[in-house]
């Protein structure tokens, strides 16, 4: 997960590929055409990667829904001998509380056979065996993006398919809620906890699902003195060491697709500037399909084993 | 919603193949080990594997998860058996490799974790990690010059604003670059109390730089508790016997602890005062006793090189 402290958006032109004119309207049968298919790996926290490739080299980034911005390893700066330039008037929170000042223009991106010129990648100081980098919904954001975790495979879809007719992978009913695009790249869906509606962020860059206690008091009717809150102590959430709890929360769902016993953790107030909104990491991400349809401003939402 | 059938239309939703409750139980798994739950990650991660039926890039997840559970409790036999299944998917997989040199080394087996920390350093030549194991392994083995050779390159790949630490300054002290060590130690020492390791590491390396050991320069550190037995014998005010003593009292769980700081740091200082014969027993223990997450059981293992 990536935390804003100001935004500036960098990237001038956002679509990896110059997309073939037919491709910005809605096809005549309606069929849905993708532009990539990526094969997923699991990092063994649950986070998932695809590969990309930078100036030619292949690397592995992070998939961040809940990123501002791309993001880049040392390793990769050093590999590719980049010399990273410092941000003006930007600055950005990497994962954890890493400032993140510097970046680097990436000459050639690709996703697949998609190519793209001068993007943006901020350079996180991180070191992973599993990760290069984090890929955020400034590039995601241009796509439909169709992730298939119980088979390990991203899609990258054109936007322009007819209103309402993604669902490719299941005869059975999928869930369709609204998504809010906060700040151009985070979304936002409603959800119900226990029976109690709650919005929450999705993002697929953070390993924990937690929530404030203030909008665990004020949206979901718990407070600090509720006698099933288990206290875990202060352990690192969203890179800063505060109080956690446990809460036995029954059922998460999006409309009529339900996650049992899904795991929140009730954080204090500091860990997260979004005081009212339950985050969404990818422990529950996981146990979903999710086709996130940026454009069209809706998520289509099955189990992940729904076929 | 219209539900609208278009797997047609998407090759890959007609070509992936059925899987059953195996990934909710890798699910449970991956959440587990993230809670370190070492015993009920390896059980939901069997039932995951059970089935056979996971694509491979979750098998692979599913055997390194459960591998790094095991290793975390210790059945090393079983963590190597985990991450060669996932090196059998993904052959060059650094994670895998680097998990698997680690349950080697935690074996005993120095040869397969060397091998695989070779095949790790051809793909990551600038994972500074993988020399420092490498070095550590090549110690063990008797390959001193080996291992210094790592160890320079640990210094080199270190950002040039990285500053002073007691890390880099034993990293300088095993390679023989002494003044840059004592440099190190000194610049950890004013850095203010609770530094009294560095204060130890700052005297070894004046006394074989023959400069004089600073009294004034002792950061505050309790002079009732471990290690201050070993400060008392750099200072004059003490004898071997007595920080020997010491280190055999206090609570069980310290005692092999202090035994190996007391063999090392005894040890060196002898060597430091040219007293080879009797250093050489304590290095010897030291190196065969200290635990492998001390500082002082890398250059143990070095100095073994130079002892008659």
């Amino acid at each position: 997960m990536t935390k804003k402290t100001t935004w500036v958006c960098f990237a001038a032109g956002l679509f990896l590929a110059v997309m073939p004119a037919h491709a910005q309207e809605q096809p005549p049968d309606c069929k849905l055409r993708i532009i990539a298919t990526l094969d997923m790996q699991t990092l063994p926290d649950g986070r998932v990667t695809i590969p990309g490739q930078i100036e030619g080299h292949d690397y592995r980034l992070m998939v961040d829904t809940g990123g501002y911005i791309n993001t880049v390893s040392q390793r990769v700066v050093k590999q590719e001998s980049y010399r990273p330039r410092r941000s003006q008037g930007t600055t950005l929170r990497g994962m954890g509380t890493t400032l993140l000042e510097d970046y680097v223009t990436v000459s050639d991106f690709a996703l697949g056979r998609l190519h793209g010129k001068d993007f943006v990648f901020f350079v996180d100081d991180f070191d992973s065996l599993g990760e290069d980098g984090t890929l955020a919904p400034q590039i995601l954001g241009a796509y439909d993006v169709d992730l298939d975790f119980a088979h390990g495979k991203l899609n990258l879809i054109y936007p322009e398919h007819c209103p309402g007719r993604v669902v490719y992978w299941t005869q059975t009913q999928a869930t369709v809620v609204p998504i809010e695009i906060e700040g151009k790249t985070h979304i936002r869906i409603p959800v119900t906890v226990d029976g109690k509606e709650i919005n929450a962020m999705v993002d697929t860059g953070a390993l924990t699902s937690f929530v404030t206690m203030r909008a665990a008091s004020s949206h979901l009717g718990i407070d600090e003195k509720n006698p099933a809150l288990k206290s875990r102590g202060s352990i690192p959430v969203n890179g800063m060491s505060a109080p956690v709890f446990n809460y036995p929360f029954q059922t998460l769902s999006f409309g009529g697709v339900t996650v049992n016993h899904p795991r929140v953790e009730i954080v204090s107030d500091n860990v997260w500037d979004d005081k009212n909104d339950l985050l969404l990491g990818i422990g529950i991400l996981r146990q979903l399909h999710l086709y996130i349809a940026y454009k069209e401003k809706k998520m289509y939402i099955t189990p992940a084993l729904a076929n | 919603m219209k539900q609208v059938a278009l797997a047609a239309l998407i090759s890959i939703g007609a070509a992936a193949p059925a899987i059953g409750a195996s990934y909710d139980d890798l699910n449970a798994g991956i959440q587990l080990y993230n809670l370190g739950d070492w015993n009920a990650a390896v059980l939901k991660l069997d039932q995951a594997l059970a089935a056979n039926d996971l694509v491979p890039s979750l098998n692979f997840v599913a055997h390194f998860d459960r591998g790094q559970a095991h290793r975390n409790l210790s059945h090393y036999d079983q963590a190597i058996a985990d991450f060669s299944a996932s090196l059998e998917l993904r052959p060059v997989d650094p994670l895998a490799l680097s998990a698997r040199s680690l349950a080697y080394f935690g074996t005993g087996k120095l040869d397969q974790a060397a091998s695989d920390l070779d095949a790790l350093i051809a793909i990551r030549p600038m994972l500074t990690g993988a020399y420092g194991l490498r070095a550590a392994v090549n110690a063990k083995r008797g390959r001193a010059g080996e291992s210094v050779k790592d160890l320079k390159m640990v210094l080199s790949l270190q950002p040039k604003n990285a500053g002073y630490g007691l890390e880099t300054g034993i990293l300088a002290w095993e390679v023989g670059e002494i003044d840059d060590a004592q440099d190190n130690f000194s610049s950890v020492v004013s850095k203010g109390p609770g530094n009294i390791y560095a204060w130890l590491w700052d005297a070894l390396a004046r006394t074989r730089l023959t400069k004089e050991i600073r009294r004034g320069s002792l950061p505050k550190f309790d002079k009732d508790k471990w290690p201050a037995p070993i400060v008392a014998l750099y200072l004059g005010e003490s004898t071997q016997d007595a920080v020997f003593a010491a280190a055999a009292q206090g609570e069980t769980q310290a005692i092999p602890g202090q035994s190996c700081e007391a063999n090392f740091y005894v040890g060196e200082w002898l060597l430091q005062h040219q007293d080879r014969t009797g250093a050489a027993p304590l290095i010897r223990k030291a190196a065969a006793q200290c635990p492998t997450g001390f500082v002082e059981w890398n250059p143990a293992q070095l100095e073994l090189a130079n002892l008659p």
